[in-house]
């Protein structure tokens, strides 16, 4: 009798040891759960990377296809840029991205977008993603770092493809003045 | 021994050797074990950049939670160290800027690379590189100094957790009587 009553004791010890720990909804816990759940962060990375290497080469159509349809990127100096027009247009045009107020355009702008730190929140089809973004100047010749920020941004996967709803461009720091006037929208 | 003991016997071994025998719930197994590994590594990445976030928003309560309760954090090339929550939150909260400090107080932007994460079941290492973007009042960005992490962490209810952070600086702009932090 004491063998069961022991016996019982250890096996209710082993059950309350394995309770899972109380998580929040999103947090995956089986494998296949987790499996996804890696697949979704593998996805957002890579969408962040196309981000930069679109920019970066003026691809307009390509940069406007990483965001949905009604998505809007609130710019570093405030300026909204609403809609798959509006966001292929002002990616889409080489030297519009920032430059000094008073300077000429260059003609052949070498600009890079890495970024880094990223964190994200993923809740089934939607994910918040915090990241530092840096922009590296090789127009002249040797990289320059012009600006520096931070990314705050809302994605929604759609059709099993993710893609952003929403990026705000925080500038912390600059080459140029911080409040200088938005940039033309059309 | 009577023929029902050697009969119980047989079978416990026939039982045995099916089961040691048997691949696809040994697979199965592994399987759920690297996959857990790899989120593993995810979870201590993550975490990584949510420091950093932390430190540079002078978040003490957010950065310290990230430690053990006895979590040490090394830093200054040892010449800084912190024990407990209570000391490293204090710690980083003190890096907040004064009220009505100067706009043109120097602001500093952390990043890490080159992250190696080696799990261990509920301990890992983690061994990356940091840099300090920096910048007098939202001017020109420089990158400012450079260095390495060096950390064990520990698992515990499912949540990673700093036991130590070494903070090494390999070079930096700031003279030696402010070293980046």
């Amino acid at each position: 009798m004491r063998t069961v009553l022991a016996l019982a004791a250890l096996m209710l010890g082993v059950w309350v040891v394995a309770l899972p720990e109380a998580a929040s909804a999103a947090e995956p816990r089986t494998t296949a759960e987790i499996v996804r759940h890696m697949a979704d962060r593998r996805a957002i990375l890579e969408l962040m990377g196309q981000y930069g290497l679109a920019l970066d080469s003026a691809d307009g159509e390509g940069y406007a296809g990483l965001f949905t349809d009604d998505a809007v990127i609130i710019a570093g100096d405030g300026t909204e840029y609403r809609g798959h027009a509006a966001l292929a247009k002002m990616a889409g045009t080489p030297g519009l991205r920032p430059t000094a107020p008073d300077a000429p355009r260059p003609a052949n702008p070498v600009v890079r977008h890495p970024f880094s730190n990223v964190t994200m929140q993923i809740d089934g089809d939607r994910a918040r993603v915090r990241a530092y973004w840096t922009v590296v100047d090789g127009t002249s010749g040797a990289p320059v770092l012009r600006a520096s920020g931070r990314y705050d941004d809302r994605l929604v996967k759609q059709g099993g493809r993710w893609r952003f709803t929403q990026r705000r461009i925080i500038n912390e720091m600059s080459i140029f003045p911080m409040t200088r006037p938005p940039l033309p929208k059309d | 021994m009577s023929k029902l003991a050697i009969a119980l016997a047989m079978s416990a071994m026939a039982l045995g050797l099916a089961v040691s025998a048997a691949p696809a719930p040994a697979r199965a197994q592994s399987e759920a074990a690297t996959v857990r590994q790899l989120y593993d590594k995810e979870l201590i990445l993550d975490m990584m950049a949510r420091y950093c976030f932390a430190l540079d928003d002078a978040d003490g309560a957010t950065y310290a939670a990230m430690f053990t309760q006895d979590g040490v954090l090394i830093s200054g090339n040892g010449a800084n160290v912190q024990k407990g929550r209570a000391a490293i939150k204090a710690y980083v909260d003190g890096r907040k800027p004064a009220p009505g400090a100067p706009s043109a107080a120097r602001i500093n932007r952390h990043a890490f690379h080159n992250a190696v994460v080696d799990i261990n079941g509920d301990r890992a290492t983690v061994r990356a590189y940091w840099t300090t973007t920096s910048s007098a009042g939202g001017g020109a960005p420089a990158l400012a100094s450079m260095g390495r992490y060096q950390d064990t962490l520990v698992k515990r209810n499912g949540k990673w957790l700093w036991t130590e952070r070494r903070i090494t600086t390999d070079m930096t702009a700031a003279p030696a009587a402010a070293p980046a932090r």
